[in-house]
């Protein structure tokens, strides 16, 4: 069933044992319960946050400049997304629920590892590769919160600036580094909206690495024990794919109710001051 | 229970979840490539008017419409006479060859030559049509005031920098331009004896 290109490519790359050796007939315990499906569900939100982002990023305009309506250009930018691009408001919504569905998954994802001992050894490494992810993603996620320019973002962007500022002896350098001036301002926005485009793709990086130090030692599994010498183990393909999809499933039902029904969640996902 | 896998049925469930997943995903793809399209409010900025009294005789005015530029040309009757007696030079001296030259205002032999409702007043979208730069306006006639920018036998009108197509005074392209064809027009009424609705 190898097509010519296929084989042309493969010829070249040895594409054909790469898919087999991690993604066909990659051996997997047998005995995972659906605790493991989060992994592969942040990996689809993480999709999907890039995605919506590069779209929304081609009508959002990250100025603090006053506008004559008396507003800012960012705010009237993400309000004229929200009324007068088409299907604005749904790539939006997509994008701040994603943005706290990534945090629900990777949080159940790290509780799981905490639960089962995955932590420790020989999966220290990966352990740590996740901790770097999670900080990058905390960082995403507060350069992302800034980007309306309302209320809320600037006071929340004020907030944890000036968390930076008590540092000691570094504390004013590293405040004025983060803010480009003495305030949340304009400089700070723009920078923002750089690091805010820029720590997603980071993040695509560094969970190929993970992904990669996963593959190395094998996934644990409910029991603690170490399955991958005897017969305890399955190929990824067909029943992991098929158990991922299958949760793909339920989150994105899960998902696409919050955002269309309640995009906002009461406030949490979206706070009304912005 | 045999470990024989019943192919057909497997084959049937692989297709109609790939069926599933392709039609899910087509679907997806819809508010994207939608985003991309003009706004709501690009859309309701495409429509301009202008009062065409404010453009002195013998002067051009390049106007905005749908963030296209726009010429606006108060033609005196010596840039009217000068559309008369130079066909043989044109492409296409009755707008004929496409759409976009022609409208269904053009009921005379006149108005074909004029390319305007009213004759003094020319209004044509300013890109050139070859590869849409901006002509030069070089409405006088002869080569008293562009020297050898423009052939000898000069009837005035339009000269594009980038590749150098020839326009005479109605934007009519002149034969050995590269470009194919006179300057577009676009839909156009009088609300008033001077305001024009553009668009
Ligand atoms: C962008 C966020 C993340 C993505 C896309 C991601 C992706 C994945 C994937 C696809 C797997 C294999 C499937 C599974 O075991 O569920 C995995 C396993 C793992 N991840 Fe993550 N991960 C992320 C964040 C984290 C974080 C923040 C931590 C911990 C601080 C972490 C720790 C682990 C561990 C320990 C495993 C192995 C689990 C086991 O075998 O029991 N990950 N990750
Ligand atoms: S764009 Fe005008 S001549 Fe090429």
């Amino acid at each position: 069933m190898k097509t010519k290109l296929f084989g042309w490519i493969d010829e070249r790359t040895g594409a054909e044992a790469i898919i087999k050796s991690q993604l066909t007939e990659y051996q997997v315990p047998k005995n995972l319960n659906y605790m493991w499906n989060f992994g592969s569900l942040a990996l689809l939100v993480l999709v999907l946050q890039i995605l919506t982002g590069i779209f929304l990023a081609m009508y959002y305009k990250p100025s603090a400049a006053l506008t004559y309506g008396g507003y800012t250009v960012a705010f009237d930018s993400v309000e004229r997304i929200m009324r007068d691009v088409n299907f604005g408001w749904l790539i939006r919504y997509m994008h701040a629920v994603g943005a706290s569905a990534f945090f629900v998954v990777v949080y159940m994802h790290v509780g799981r590892g905490l639960y089962y001992g995955s932590f420790k050894g020989p999966r220290e490494l990966l352990w740590i590769i996740g901790v770097v992810i999670l900080l990058i993603m905390q960082g995403a996620a507060f350069f992302g919160y800034l980007l309306p320019w309302g209320q809320m973002s600037f006071w929340g962007a004020t907030v944890i600036t000036n968390l930076f500022g008590a540092l000691p002896v570094i504390g004013d350098f590293l405040q004025q580094v983060l803010r480009g001036g003495f305030a949340v301002s304009d400089p700070t926005l723009n920078r923002f909206f750089s690091l805010h485009y820029l720590f997603p793709l980071l993040l695509a990086a560094i969970v190929g690495g993970h992904v990669h130090a996963l593959h190395v030692v094998h996934s644990n599994n409910p029991t603690g024990l170490d399955v991958h010498e005897g017969k305890g183990t399955i190929p990824f393909h067909p029943y992991y794919t098929v158990k991922d999809a299958f949760g793909v499933g339920v989150f994105l039902t899960i998902y696409c109710y919050i955002v269309f029904f309640n995009p906002q969640m009461g406030g949490y996902f979206i706070e009304v001051d912005n | 229970m045999t470990d024989q896998a019943d192919q057909s049925r497997r084959n049937f469930l692989y297709v109609a979840a790939g069926g599933m997943g392709a039609v899910a995903a087509g679907a997806a793809v819809v508010p994207f490539i939608g985003s991309m399209l003009p706004a709501a409010d690009t859309l309701a900025a495409s429509k301009t008017e202008f009062d065409v009294s404010t453009v002195e005789p013998g002067q051009l005015v390049v106007i905005q419409w749908q963030g296209k530029p726009v010429f606006v040309v108060n033609r005196t009757p010596e840039f009217l006479a000068q559309v008369d007696g130079h066909d043989d030079m044109l492409k296409d001296p009755n707008s004929e060859a496409i759409d976009e030259v022609s409208a269904e205002w053009m009921d005379t032999p006149e108005k074909r030559k004029y390319r305007s409702i009213k004759p003094e007043y020319l209004i044509v979208v300013a890109s050139c049509t070859h590869l849409g730069c901006i002509p030069l306006f070089k409405p006088t006639k002869g080569r008293k005031d562009w020297g050898d920018s423009v052939p000898e036998d000069w009837p005035g009108g339009w000269h594009c920098p980038c590749h150098g197509s020839l326009y005479d005074i109605s934007a009519r392209v002149i034969n050995g331009s590269p470009a194919p064809h006179n300057l577009h027009l676009m839909p156009y009424k009088y609300l008033s004896d001077t305001k024009v609705l553009i668009g």
